[in-house]
């Protein structure tokens, strides 16, 4: 993995939450670090929809032992699980 | 009979079945019975006495579990809180709730509080290990976690290969003044839950070891529920769906399987983790079932083991019931009703003959040994053996439970459910009281006043708020989201912002709510 890896993912992500996501937010107060509980972005329907997303757009279905508040704090957290969970799959 | 002597009694029947699984880790009922003593005599070395109340405001984990068992084994107060709960929203039950202890498993405390970490309270259990004599003939038992027990990555219970240990008498297993289990009575307070308070305030709904058992008795014995079975425990601890899937299973010597906070809500891996734990009675609001079929193909994927499946705490969208019937003929389906006060009192049979029907299923007939009936004006009542003491520092409940839900009969004598007759709202189950969400909007400086709305049903259902900013001002959404953040729980935070110069009145002068409603169908935003 590469750090410009990593950065076209999290920008990826970053679009999709601020553009097809419906958070109700505008776009410039989503950011990489933002808190995703606290500013309401990820309730149980935009969780269900980002994890469709993710598994869709970049073929990965994240396991439920990795579905904890620490994982999916901010959009950076969630990058560094996708990409956690492509290193295994590739590994195995 | 106490609520604790579920564990007991099952640890000493089938001290080598699972008895509790989280995400990472598994306790057999050996295990957490000595786990829960040995958190026991911690609790009692800090002083925690009978009829106190202890916080625990943790994630949904196995230690978790053990320290409730502790807290009731000590005759003190559960008071459980999920861990999403803000520090102010935690500071204001504890407020309320006077505990002399917080246990925690993360690093935020309650100002004005004692919090104490799981892991201190397990060191200080264990000096007690070395120190106290332990009787010859008692069988050992281990403060700590048994090695084959931890970290056990199983889902499987152990299969016994040895027979059962004999069950002790307790007055053996308890005779260390330590881990002595404190005799209760059945009206002796064992938990209180904290809901949505009309007055701004979480209100604490107090419910007795008999209250509990009334409701678990009865769910044994209508579920059916074996040592084979496997519950998933999908509701936060701080909720009545709970009382459920920790104690039936407890109490039937089955296993629970811990939904963390976050995992419960998304869709798709809790199709994963209902398959993968071969989960075979499975307790939820109708909202996390609607969703996992729309996001997490349930309805094709499942049911797995599931033979029993059972939704509380909303109206079940009718046409998609309908299609989870169809699709799991062999599943029981049982619609179950009642507020946190009373517990379960009503319950219905979803069968295949409602396949053809066009309204809402009925919530049925009374469950739990309780009578529930209608007042003149429609409302609810409901008395009997599951209905609380009353709500924590209040006059104690006298009479029939007022429910605030109204309910007609249908053709054929089963109740249903119309609806409130008051504020009060559900999103995905949850229970809101609005004014408990305005008054948190108000306490921010750029809001003079403020009116919430649910808006929506089902897994559509969205809190709308209207505010009338101070002048010169113009709260943002993000910003009135980041405020709830830090005075609510996630479930109550705002959906949408609408900024208003005043509310619409009704002619006696209150805030006209259907109004406001109609606004929100305008499109009118921040």
């Amino acid at each position: 993995m590469t750090d410009l890896e990593r950065a076209a993912l999290l920008d990826q992500l970053l679009r999709y939450v601020r553009e097809e996501l419906e958070t109700g937010l505008p776009a410039d107060q989503i950011t990489p670090g933002s808190p995703l509980l606290e500013t309401g972005v990820l309730d149980s329907v935009r969780t269900a929809r980002l994890l469709a997303h993710i598994r869709t757009a970049h073929d990965v279905r994240v396991p439920p032992v990795h579905m904890t508040g620490e994982h999916f704090r901010t959009l950076e957290t969630i990058t560094d699980l996708i990409l956690l969970l492509r290193s295994r799959a590739a590994s195995l | 009979m106490s609520l604790y002597s579920l564990v007991v009694d099952a640890a000493a029947r089938t001290p080598r079945a699972l008895a509790v699984h989280d995400l990472v880790t598994g306790l057999d009922y050996g295990t957490l019975d000595a786990r829960a003593d040995a958190y026991l005599a911690a609790l009692r070395g800090r002083g925690v006495r009978p009829g106190d109340r202890v916080l625990v405001w943790t994630d949904k984990t196995t230690e978790a579990v053990a320290v409730a068992q502790a807290v009731l084994r000590c005759g003190a107060v559960h008071v459980p809180v999920p861990r999403s709960n803000p520090r102010e929203r935690v500071a204001r039950i504890a407020a309320d709730a006077r505990p002399a202890l917080i246990v925690t498993d993360h690093d935020d405390r309650v100002p004005g509080t004692v919090c104490v970490p799981c892991a201190d309270l397990v060191r200080e259990a264990e000096p007690r290990r070395e120190t106290e004599p332990r009787r010859e003939t008692e069988p050992p038992r281990m403060t700590g976690p048994r090695p084959e027990a931890e970290p056990s990555r199983e889902t499987e219970p152990r299969p016994q290969t040895e027979p059962p240990r004999q069950p002790e008498p307790r007055s053996k297993v308890a005779s260390g003044p330590a881990t002595a289990h404190h005799p209760v009575r059945l009206s002796d307070p064992a938990y209180i839950l904290y809901t949505s308070g009309s007055t701004g305030t979480p209100k604490g709904v107090c419910l007795s070891h008999g209250n509990a058992l009334a409701f678990v008795d009865w769910a044994c014995r209508e579920l059916a529920l074996t040592a084979a079975d496997r519950l998933a425990n999908h509701a936060a601890f701080g909720f009545d769906l709970s009382v459920l899937d920790l104690y039936g299973a407890f109490r039937a010597g089955a296993s629970v399987h811990l939904v963390g906070e976050t995992l419960a809500q998304a869709a798709g891996p809790l199709v994963d983790f209902l398959l993968e734990r071969r989960i075979t009675v499975w307790y939820s609001v109708p909202s996390a079932l609607v969703l996992m079929a729309e996001y997490g193909e349930l309805l094709e994927r499942g049911p797995g083991a599931l033979r029993t499946c059972v939704f509380a705490g909303e109206p079940f969208p009718l046409k998609r019931l309908q299609d989870l019937r169809r699709a799991w003929p062999g599943v029981r389906m049982l619609n179950w009703y009642g507020p946190t006060e009373t517990n379960v009192c009503t319950s219905y049979e979803v069968t295949a003959a409602d396949l053809a029907r066009t309204t809402p299923v009925p919530i049925g007939s009374p469950a739990a040994g309780d009578r529930v009936w209608l007042a003149d004006d429609g409302e609810i009542l409901v008395s009997g053996p599951t209905v609380m003491l009353g709500y924590w520092g209040g006059e104690p409940q006298a009479g029939p439970y007022r429910t605030g839900d109204l309910g007609r009969y249908d053709a054929g004598g089963l109740l249903e459910y119309r609806g409130r007759a008051d504020d009060m709202a559900k999103i995905r189950g949850y229970r809101i009281e609005p004014a408990e969400v305005a008054g948190v909007l108000v306490a921010h400086e750029a809001v003079r006043d403020a009116a919430v709305l649910v808006v929506g049903t089902g897994p559509d259902a969205r809190l709308q708020a209207f505010v009338v900013p101070e002048t010169g001002r113009t709260p943002g959404l993000v910003e009135l989201r980041r405020h709830c953040a830090a005075f609510l729980p996630p479930y109550m935070t705002v959906d949408a912002v609408h900024v208003v110069d005043g509310f619409p009145r009704t002619p006696n002068g209150k805030v006209d709510r259907a109004a406001l409603g109609g606004l929100v169908a305008r499109g009118v935003r921040a």
